[in-house]
């Protein structure tokens, strides 16, 4: 398993927003999570990202090392180049290469010495993209990556990602609120059976108390 | 018809008291299509100033200046004239008697520039990346701070002795880099400081990737104050045991009552200063091209 969670509890002062999550994917397996803002999506996320130090909370997580988020903002460094932003943190003798080589994939080549203030809304997650992927992640954790962007945009970034996920081939858990954005995996010609180990699509199988994301009232573990 | 025909034409026809009461009878609608548009044309920023638009003011203060003197509302034992002023600093540059003393001045300013800025940028990463740093360094800075460089003399004369050691040394505490160099480290965006945990940074490409990036807008901010700073103890410092330096001639300017003097000295530390701030405003506007920002 790449991901496996046992019991993940998480609370904010007074108020419990994980209650019990218990999560298994599979190498390559692609799932989307859908829930309404405030449910404690991006609190899983974070999670499993290790990024929520501080908050409380109990709970096994065992994730791979190789692991990349792609925010919802682009996130790239103003004073960073696209190039250096996208090989960031990478500790690989040719970093520069396949910094070069993601940006072709996300087609944003030549626009390497650019500083991310001239690129537009969607080239900047493209690049944020390249960034993610140009460290061949194990796991990649998308929270809301496309939320800000326009329809039209919105749908090419969709296509754009699930062809680089099959190139890529990393375990993916996608966040967000958008039921068709959940959907656009199970596409024909969005690379379903094409190889990817498996898609399923995870509507938020918890119900909602209060806004809290807790698990079913038979009190059991819940696998997605 | 035109339309702003019609406006007019409104206007004229209107009773002076709604005229006066700023009542406006014209059509309501398009009087406020009309006006919304200009207001959407309406700059909200001013517009880049030409090079050397910065000038005006300084000019136009020599222009005033000169012309009060001519006209003898300005005695020469008051403040002299800026054509006087003009020869005499252009006889003690040829003598060469200025830029020794400039020369004089320079060693001891940006020596303690120097020293300070370091210091500042040290302490300011120190305080601003370690807990202990910043209980350590930061209250002292701001109690530093609440006191002024010229009565720190007494101690720095005592601890320093009265020569070039003390004046560099004071010189290097006013340096106001470390509070700007805080600031800015501290208004890193933590998403940005997220990202780094998620990529893997390592402490040091921590610091030379995001810290430093991040805190560089404040640090030149720092540095412009600086430049100015220190040549601002110079003046009474080198009352001190010297025999040289811009603030040793002004002071006997004064004993002498040689008010052209006094005007050359005050024109040395403005151009100097004015240089200094166009060098760290060039560095600026190099180091952080990034920034969309109004003064870029």
């Amino acid at each position: 398993m790449t991901v496996h969670l046992r019991r993940l509890t998480r609370r904010f002062p007074g108020r419990p927003v994980l209650d019990g999550i218990s999560l298994d994917m599979a190498p390559g397996e692609f799932a989307a999570l859908i829930g309404k803002s405030g449910s404690g999506k991006t609190t899983l996320l974070r999670a499993i990202a290790g990024l929520d130090d501080g908050v409380e909370g109990e709970g096994i997580v065992r994730v791979p090392d190789g692991r990349s988020i792609l925010f919802q903002d682009s996130r790239l460094l103003p004073w960073l180049s696209v190039l250096s932003n996208v090989t960031l943190g990478l500790r690989t003798p040719d970093s520069e290469e396949r910094g070069h080589a993601a940006l072709v994939d996300v087609g944003l080549s030549g626009r390497e010495d650019a500083w991310p203030n001239e690129l537009s809304g969607g080239e900047q997650q493209r690049a944020a993209l390249a960034r993610s992927l140009v460290r061949h992640p194990e796991l990649l954790l998308a929270d809301e990556p496309f939320g800000a962007l326009d329809a039209l945009t919105r749908s090419r970034m969709h296509e754009l990602m699930f062809r680089l996920v099959e190139r890529y081939r990393p375990t993916v858990l996608l966040i967000t609120h958008d039921v068709e954005e959940a959907l656009v995996p199970c596409r024909p010609g969005a690379g379903h059976g094409s190889g990817v180990g498996s898609f399923s699509t995870v509507p938020l199988p918890c119900r909602i108390h209060g806004g809290s994301l807790t698990p079913p009232s038979n009190g059991s573990e819940v696998n997605y | 018809m035109p339309v702003d025909d019609v406006y007019r034409r409104n206007a004229v026809n209107q009773p002076a008291v709604l005229r006066a009461a700023g009542v406006d009878r014209s059509d309501t609608a398009s009087q406020t299509g009309l006006s919304l548009a200009r207001h959407r044309n309406r700059r909200l920023v001013p517009h880049r100033l030409p090079p050397g638009g910065i000038l005006l003011g300084p000019v136009a203060l020599v222009v005033v200046w000169q012309i009060a003197s001519m006209m003898g509302w300005l005695s020469p034992k008051i403040l002299a004239a800026p054509s006087t002023a003009v020869l005499t600093g252009f006889d003690m540059l040829r003598s060469g008697v200025l830029v020794d003393h400039l020369l004089a001045s320079a060693g001891r300013a940006y020596l303690g520039l120097a020293i300070g800025v370091a210091s500042g940028l040290v302490f300011a990463l120190v305080a601003g990346l370690c807990m202990t740093g910043e209980a350590a360094i930061d209250g002292l800075v701001q109690i530093k701070r609440a006191i002024p460089t010229l009565a720190l003399i007494p101690l720095g004369i005592l601890w320093l002795g009265i020569g070039d050691a003390m004046k560099v040394a004071l010189i290097a505490t006013s340096i106001p880099v470390y509070i700007n160099t805080h600031a800015g480290l501290r208004g890193i965006d933590l998403r940005y400081v997220e990202l780094a945990r998620s990529v893997g940074l390592g402490n040091l490409e921590f610091l030379r990737r995001v810290v430093l990036p991040g805190a560089l807008p404040g640090f030149l901010t720092g540095l412009r104050l600086a430049v100015t700073t220190c040549w601002t103890a110079l003046v009474v410092l080198e009352q001190i045991n010297t025999t040289n330096g811009i603030g040793y001639l002004m002071s006997r300017a004064r004993d002498y009552g040689q008010t052209d003097i006094m005007v050359v000295g005050l024109a040395v530390y403005a151009i100097l200063g004015l240089v200094s701030d166009s060098a760290v405003r060039l560095l600026e506007r190099r180091a952080l091209s990034y920034r969309k920002v109004l003064g870029s």
